[in-house]
């Protein structure tokens, strides 16, 4: 979860694949080796309000940072 | 030049460039739609030449898709798909735009600079083969090891774009959530 830490307009997330993303049998570079860029599929996208409750419910976001100001 | 891994080169058509400082050159990678008709992401050599000239080489490059809109993704449906590029090093890169939901964020009066207002939204994903096959290149230790790097942003008239932040990613799932993001 991102919230105080996300309010930069842009953000490039990375994350190491498992070795097999390299091997001779990797479907990933099979998809990948005509210069094609990987999709990643990304279900359950909602902004409707529950979900945004739920979230504005912490206090904490995932960098531990708060996510709302503190009350003056 | 795109140099895919196990894949032969594609070459862009070259474009002119002027450098920025006497020791840096900033110019925006053309999209490969235009030139090729389709779009190229990931390993490639940039070759920088005056003339027949070659002044340098930077083999090792990871050209990243264009910045994906989380704002249209989230207002799109419930089962979107982002683009990302997998460098040499086996690493998945992607890069989000959050400019969709405003630049009206609060910024610090000593740090003025734009940001985006915040924004809570769910999100779930995996990658992703086929039409509904899970790629099984990710665990979720190293989803938890991932880096942030910031994209075009302006302090103080210096673009910090590809600064490596100091915070991570945490997956943990959130209350009555799997997992989920607010801008």
């Amino acid at each position: 979860m991102l919230c105080g830490l996300n309010d930069a307009l842009q953000l490039v997330v990375m994350f190491q694949l498992k070795n097999p993303a390299l091997g001779d049998k990797s479907t990933l570079l099979e998809l990948a080796r005509d210069g094609s860029p990987i999709n990643v599929k990304m279900e359950n996208v909602s902004l409707d309000p529950d979900v945004a409750a739920k979230l504005e419910a912490a206090e904490y976001d995932s960098a531990h940072l708060p996510c709302y100001p503190a009350e003056p | 030049m795109f140099t895919p891994i196990n894949g032969d080169p594609v070459a862009l058509p070259p474009i002119a460039v002027t450098a920025t400082t006497p020791a840096s050159l900033t110019f925006t990678m053309p999209d490969s739609r235009t030139s090729l008709g389709r779009l190229l992401a990931g390993p490639a050599a940039i070759t920088v030449k005056r003339g027949n000239v070659t002044l340098f080489t930077a083999n090792r490059q990871t050209i990243l898709p264009p910045m994906n809109d989380v704002q249209a993704l989230v207002n799109q449906g419930s089962s979107v798909e982002v683009l990302a590029a997998m460098d040499r090093g086996g690493r998945l890169w992607i890069p989000l735009d959050f400019n969709g939901f405003g630049q009206n964020g609060e910024s610090l009066p000593q740090c003025p600079t734009v940001l985006t207002p915040v924004t809570a939204f769910a999100i779930d994903f995996s990658l992703r083969k086929g039409d509904d096959q899970a790629l099984p290149y990710v665990s979720f230790g190293q989803l938890k090891h991932n880096r942030l790097f910031l994209g075009d942003y302006v302090v103080f008239g210096l673009n910090m774009y590809g600064n490596k932040l100091q915070t991570k990613l945490d997956p943990s799932p959130a209350p009555a959530t799997r997992s989920c993001s607010a801008a």
